[in-house]
C-alpha cells in the first residue's frame, strides 16, 4: 500500500552507528519506503532541526526519530528549540531512548514529543516496536503538511 | 494609726538588754547599753562643757582612791590631781574622740599606773581608767617583732600558710594559751581555718560552727572595734552609777567601750568552752567582717596590757589588708587556671569534634573535673554519659538530667541538691551540690559538676539544728549558749561546699565556649550537606549517563549478533549457532543489571512521597501482576487475614511485596508449593512472606540481601538479577523499617519487614 507522503522523508537524529542501521532495518522491513534522512551527532542535528530556517528535508519531514542522549547536545533543548520553531505547526516527534526514566518521560511530551519509545535491547523486539511506528504514523495517520520555507 | 498598730510598735521597739533577753529576742539584745562595765578598771562619764562627772562606776573608791557617789557633779581634779587634770582636758581639747577610745593620759592612782582612754558617745565623754594587768610581764620590743613579722607574712606563698604563721606570731606576743583565726562562710557559719595553741589542749582546726554561736548583734561589736579583750570570763559585773544619764534620762551608747560589760549569752558562751580570758580582732574584706582572730586563754583570766593590745590590733590590721590581697591572688591563680583548662579543651574539641573526649580531658590534657573545683564531673548527651571523678551513676545522671531539663535555666547552681531534688538523698556522698550549664536549649545535654556532702568531711562545733538550751527549772525560755563544748560531730545533713559566683560564671563561660564550637560545627554540617547534594545529583546524573552509555554499545552488539545470526545462518553449524545466541542473551543479562544498579541508586535517594495505603489492596496488586509467575511456578497463595493500613509509598510497597512473593514462589523444589503473606501486631506491625521453598543456609542470611549476589545458578529458579531483595530491603528502610529472613534450609523461609514509620490502623484516619 503506498500513500501520498510514502515520499517524505523520515528524519532519524541518532548518533550510534549501529543503532541508526538496526532502526533503519526495521522501518525497511516494516515496509516503509521513505528516503531517511540522518542526522549522525549534535551539531547535525541542531542545524536541522534548530537552525531557524531549518533544513528542506527537516521541513518536509513526514516523521522524526528523535534519540535523547546525543553527544555535545541535550535532546530535550533540541525539541524544546524545534518546537518553538515550528510555531503551530507540530511535526510528529517520536523520541526514542535508552532511558526509561519517569523524569525524561514526563518532560519530553511536555516538550512536545508524540511519542516516547524505550529502545529494547533485542532486535526482534525494535522490529516490532518498528512496525508499529510504520503502521500508525505513516500508513493510518496523516502528518501536517511541508512547511513552506518563510520569507526572509 | 490604730490601737493595734500603735501596740505593735511598741513591742518591737522594746528594748532587749541584759536584763530581759531570752531565746525570742537574742538577736535584737542591745549590748551596747549593759549599763555595767568589766572590773578590770572604772568608767566616767563626762559633761564636755566643763568636764564634770556626770556618771561613774561603782568601784571607783577601789581603782581610784575616791567612792563614786562622791565623784559625781566634780570636776576631773578629785580624780587625777591639778595638775593631772590640766594634762587630760589639754589632751582632750586637742584628740579626735569621734572614733572610739584614745589613750589619753597615763596616771599614777592609789591601784597602781593605770592607763586613761577617752571618747566621745552621744554628746558625753566617756573616761575609762584601766587598772594595770597583774604581774605584768616584762615588755617585748614590740615593734621590731612587727616588723619581722609582717615582713614574713608578706613573704608566705598561700593563705594557709599566711595565717599558719599570723595566729603563731599573735599567740607569741600575747601570751594566750590558743590563737585561731575564724573564717565566715556565705551561710553565716564560721570555721577555724588557723589555730596555734599549747599542745596539750584539744585542737580546734578544722572546726565549724553554726551561724547562730555568734549572733547578728555580736558581729556588728566585733566589726566596730578592731580589739575586744575580756580578761576575765568570770567577773562579777560594775553597776554604773546614776543608771541614766541624767541629761537624757538614758542609758550611755558604750559601743566604743572598753571596759564595756559583755554580753551573758556571750559570758556563759565562754564559760561552758573553759575559756577565762578572751581577746578578738576582726578580719575586715571591703567593708565586711571576712572572719576573726580569736585569742583565749584556758588555765586562768589574762589581762593583756595596752601596748601588746596595740600591737595586737595593729598585726590584725596589716592581717586584713595582705589577706584580702593573698585571697584575691589564690582566685585569681584559680582563674588563671580555668582560662588555661578551658582553652585546652576548646582545642581539643576543635581537633576531635567530640564533646565527651573533648571535655572530659586525657593524659596530657586537664578537662572539667579540674576546670572547676569538685569532686566529680559529668558529660550527659543523649547518646552519651562521660563520667570524671566521683558521680552518680549513670542510671542516676538520667534520672537527674530529666529533673534539671525541667527548669529553663542554662546554668543551674546548688549547695543542697537533696532539698530541691529528694532523691539525691540516696548519692550525696558524691553529689550533695552541683552545678550543671545546659548545653542545647532543645535537647537535654548537660555539663555537670559535683560535689560531694560536706559534713563528710567537716567536724561542726555543735549541732547547728538546735544550738540553745532551755533551762527548764529557770522556768522561763532563757537563751543560753550550749552549756557543753563536747564535740559531736552533726552533719548538715546533704550539703555541700557552696559555690562561688566566678565558678558559676565560669560554668557559663565553658557553655558559650561549647556553643560556639557547635555552632562552627554546624556550619560544617551544612557546607557537607550542600557537598552531598551537589554529590547526590552528580551520582544521579552518573547513574544517567551510565546506563545509556553502557546500554548503547550492547545494545549494537545485541543487533549485530542478531544480523549475524539471520544472515549467515546456514553456514555456521549447532555449536556456532548456540554461541551467537549467548551472547544476546548476555547482553539482555547485562541490560537487566544495569536497569537493577540504576534502580537502586535512584531508590536509595529520590524522594518518597508517603501517604495513607491499604497494604491488602497493594498486596492484590502485587499477585495480579504476579499471576502468570505463580501460576507458573504452581504456587498456592495463602493469606490469613487482611493487612493493615501503613503510611507508606504504595508504589514501593508493591514492588518490595512483588520482589518477595516472587522469589517465594521461585525458589521452591516442592511438589505442593505455597506462599503465605501475613503479619503480626507489636510496636509496629510486623509483616512477613512465607514459603515452604528451599530454605536459606544459616551462613547466607545476610549474603541475600547484598545486591547482584545469586546463592544459586544463573538459570536455576528462573535466573534474575540478584537485585530483587536489595531493592525490597531498600525499600522497607527507607520506611524507616528493616528487613531479615528466618528459614530452616530444605523446609522454607520467611521474609520479614517492618515499616516503623508506619503507625497501625485498622482504617485510614
Amino acid at each position: 500500500m503506498t500513500r501520498l507522503h510514502d515520499h517524505r522523508p523520515i528524519v532519524c537524529v541518532e548518533d550510534s552507528d549501529e543503532d541508526f542501521l538496526a532502526i533503519s532495518h526495521a522501518l525497511r522491513a516494516a515496509g516503509a519506503g521513505n528516503p531517511i534522512q540522518r542526522c549522525a551527532d549534535g551539531r547535525a542535528a541542531q542545524d536541522a532541526l534548530a537552525s531557524a530556517p531549518g533544513c528542506a528535508w527537516t521541513n518536509a519531514a513526514a516523521l522524526i526519530l528523535l534519540d535523547l542522549n546525543l553527544p555535545g547536545v541535550n535532546g530535550h533543548d533540541l525539541l524544546t528549540a524545534l518546537r518553538h520553531r515550528e510555531g503551530d505547526r507540530r511535526t510528529p516527534v517520536i523520541v526514542l531512548s535508552s532511558s526509561a526514566l519517569h523524569v525524561d518521560i514526563e518532560r519530553c511530551y511536555q516538550e512536545g514529543a508524540n511519542a516516547y519509545l524505550v529502545k529494547p535491547m533485542a532486535l526482534e523486539a525494535l522490529e516490532d516496536m518498528m512496525a508499529g511506528v510504520v503502521k500508525f504514523w505513516l500508513r493510518l495517520a496523516t502528518p501536517p503538511a511541508p512547511q513552506q520555507r518563510r520569507a526572509a | 494609726m490604730s490601737a493595734t498598730q500603735h501596740r505593735s510598735e511598741t513591742i518591737t521597739s522594746e528594748t532587749i538588754t541584759a536584763k530581759n533577753v531570752d531565746l525570742s529576742n537574742c538577736d535584737r539584745e542591745q549590748i551596747h547599753i549593759p549599763g555595767a562595765i568589766q572590773p578590770h578598771g572604772a568608767l566616767l562619764t563626762v559633761a564636755e562643757s566643763g568636764l564634770v562627772v556626770l556618771q561613774a562606776s561603782v568601784n571607783c573608791a577601789a581603782v581610784l582612791g575616791v567612792a563614786h557617789d562622791r565623784l559625781i557633779g566634780q570636776p576631773l581634779g578629785c580624780v587625777f590631781g591639778e595638775a593631772g587634770a590640766r594634762q587630760l582636758g589639754d589632751r582632750l581639747a586637742h584628740e579626735n574622740l569621734g572614733d572610739g577610745p584614745v589613750h589619753v593620759l597615763r596616771a599614777a592612782l592609789p591601784a597602781g599606773d593605770c592607763d586613761v582612754f577617752a571618747h566621745r558617745s552621744a554628746g558625753v565623754l566617756i573616761l575609762e581608767v584601766e587598772l594595770p594587768p597583774h604581774g605584768t610581764t616584762p615588755l617585748l620590743d614590740l615593734y621590731s617583732q612587727l616588723r619581722a613579722t609582717i615582713s614574713r607574712l608578706q613573704s608566705t606563698r598561700t593563705l594557709q600558710s599566711f595565717f599558719d604563721l599570723a595566729v603563731s606570731q599573735i599567740r607569741h606576743f600575747t601570751g594566750f594559751e590558743r590563737v585561731m583565726a575564724y573564717k565566715f562562710l556565705e551561710d553565716g557559719s564560721g570555721h577555724v581555718i588557723a589555730e596555734s595553741k599549747l599542745a596539750t589542749l584539744e585542737p580546734y582546726l578544722g572546726l565549724h560552727y553554726p551561724a547562730s554561736d555568734i549572733p547578728q548583734p555580736a558581729r556588728r561589736m566585733f566589726a566596730l572595734s578592731p580589739l575586744r579583750h575580756l580578761p576575765n570570763v568570770d567577773y562579777a559585773p560594775v553597776a554604773l552609777a546614776p543608771e541614766m544619764q541624767p541629761a537624757t534620762g538614758e542609758p550611755v551608747d558604750m559601743s566604743h567601750s572598753i571596759l564595756r560589760s559583755v554580753s551573758i549569752m556571750y559570758q556563759v558562751y565562754l564559760q561552758n568552752m573553759g575559756v577565762k580570758a578572751t581577746m578578738v580582732m576582726p578580719l575586715m574584706k571591703e567593708g565586711q567582717l571576712w572572719g576573726l582572730i580569736s585569742c583565749v586563754h584556758h588555765s586562768s583570766p589574762r589581762h593583756v596590757a595596752y601596748e601588746a593590745r596595740m600591737a595586737s590590733e595593729f598585726l590584725a590590721h596589716m592581717l586584713s589588708l595582705m589577706m584580702a590581697a593573698k585571697e584575691d591572688a589564690e582566685s585569681f591563680a584559680y582563674r588563671l587556671r580555668m582560662k588555661a583548662i578551658l582553652d585546652g579543651m576548646m582545642q581539643s574539641l576543635d581537633a576531635r569534634a567530640d564533646l565527651h573526649m573533648g571535655l572530659a580531658g586525657g593524659n596530657s590534657s586537664a578537662g572539667i573535673d579540674a576546670y572547676i573545683e569538685s569532686g566529680g564531673a559529668a558529660v550527659v548527651t543523649e547518646e552519651q554519659v562521660t563520667c570524671v571523678g566521683a558521680t552518680p551513676t549513670d542510671p542516676e545522671l538520667r534520672a537527674l538530667v530529666t529533673w534539671l531539663a525541667s527548669s529553663t535555666e542554662l546554668v543551674q547552681a546548688t549547695d543542697r541538691l537533696p532539698e530541691l531534688y529528694p532523691p539525691a538523698a540516696g548519692f550525696t556522698a558524691v553529689a550533695a551540690g552541683l552545678l550543671a550549664v545546659r548545653l542545647s536549649k532543645r535537647r537535654p545535654e548537660f555539663v555537670i559538676w559535683f560535689r560531694p556532702e560536706q559534713a563528710k568531711t567537716v567536724v561542726w562545733a555543735g549541732n547547728p539544728v538546735k544550738p540553745e538550751e532551755r533551762d527548764e527549772t529557770d522556768g522561763m525560755l532563757r537563751l543560753r549558749p550550749r552549756g557543753s563544748f563536747a564535740l559531736w560531730q552533726e552533719s548538715v545533713a546533704g550539703r555541700s561546699r557552696p559555690w562561688a559566683s566566678f565558678e558559676v560564671a565560669a560554668a557559663a563561660d565553658l557553655r558559650w565556649a561549647i556553643v560556639e564550637v557547635i555552632l562552627a560545627r554546624a556550619e560544617q554540617t551544612e557546607l557537607l550537606n550542600r557537598e552531598l547534594t551537589e554529590t547526590n545529583a552528580e551520582l544521579d546524573s552518573f547513574a544517567y549517563v551510565a546506563s545509556h552509555d553502557l546500554k548503547e554499545p550492547l545494545r549494537g552488539i545485541s543487533h549485530m549478533v542478531t544480523f549475524l545470526k539471520r544472515s549467515s545462518g546456514d553456514k555456521l553449524d549447532q555449536q556456532e549457532q548456540g554461541q551467537l545466541a549467548t551472547i544476546v542473551k548476555l547482553t539482555r543479562r547485562m541490560d537487566e543489571l544495569i536497569d537493577s544498579l540504576l534502580h537502586f541508586s535512584r531508590l536509595g535517594r529520590a524522594e518518597l512521597p508517603m501517604s495513607d495505603c491499604d497494604v491488602e489492596v497493594v498486596l492484590n496488586e502485587a499477585l495480579l501482576a504476579l499471576r502468570p509467575r505463580i501460576e507458573e511456578a504452581n504456587a498456592l497463595i495463602r493469606r490469613p487475614r487482611p493487612l493493615p493500613w501503613v503510611t507508606g509509598n504504595a508504589i514501593r510497597l508493591r514492588e518490595l511485596l512483588t520482589n518477595l512473593i516472587s522469589n517465594a514462589a521461585k525458589f521452591n523444589d516442592k511438589p505442593e508449593r505455597w506462599v503465605e503473606i501475613g503479619w503480626v501486631e507489636g510496636d509496629v506491625p510486623a509483616f512477613y512472606v512465607r514459603d515452604n521453598g528451599i530454605g536459606i543456609a544459616e551462613r547466607d542470611r545476610d549474603a541475600i540481601f547484598d545486591i547482584f549476589r545469586r546463592l544459586h545458578g544463573r538459570d536455576s529458579f528462573g535466573g534474575g538479577t540478584g537485585a530483587g531483595l536489595t531493592i525490597a530491603r531498600k525499600a522497607a528502610e527507607r520506611h524507616g523499617g528493616r528487613m531479615w529472613a528466618e528459614s530452616v534450609e530444605g523446609e522454607g523461609t520467611t521474609l520479614w519487614f517492618t515499616l516503623d514509620a508506619a503507625p497501625i490502623r485498622s482504617e485510614p484516619s
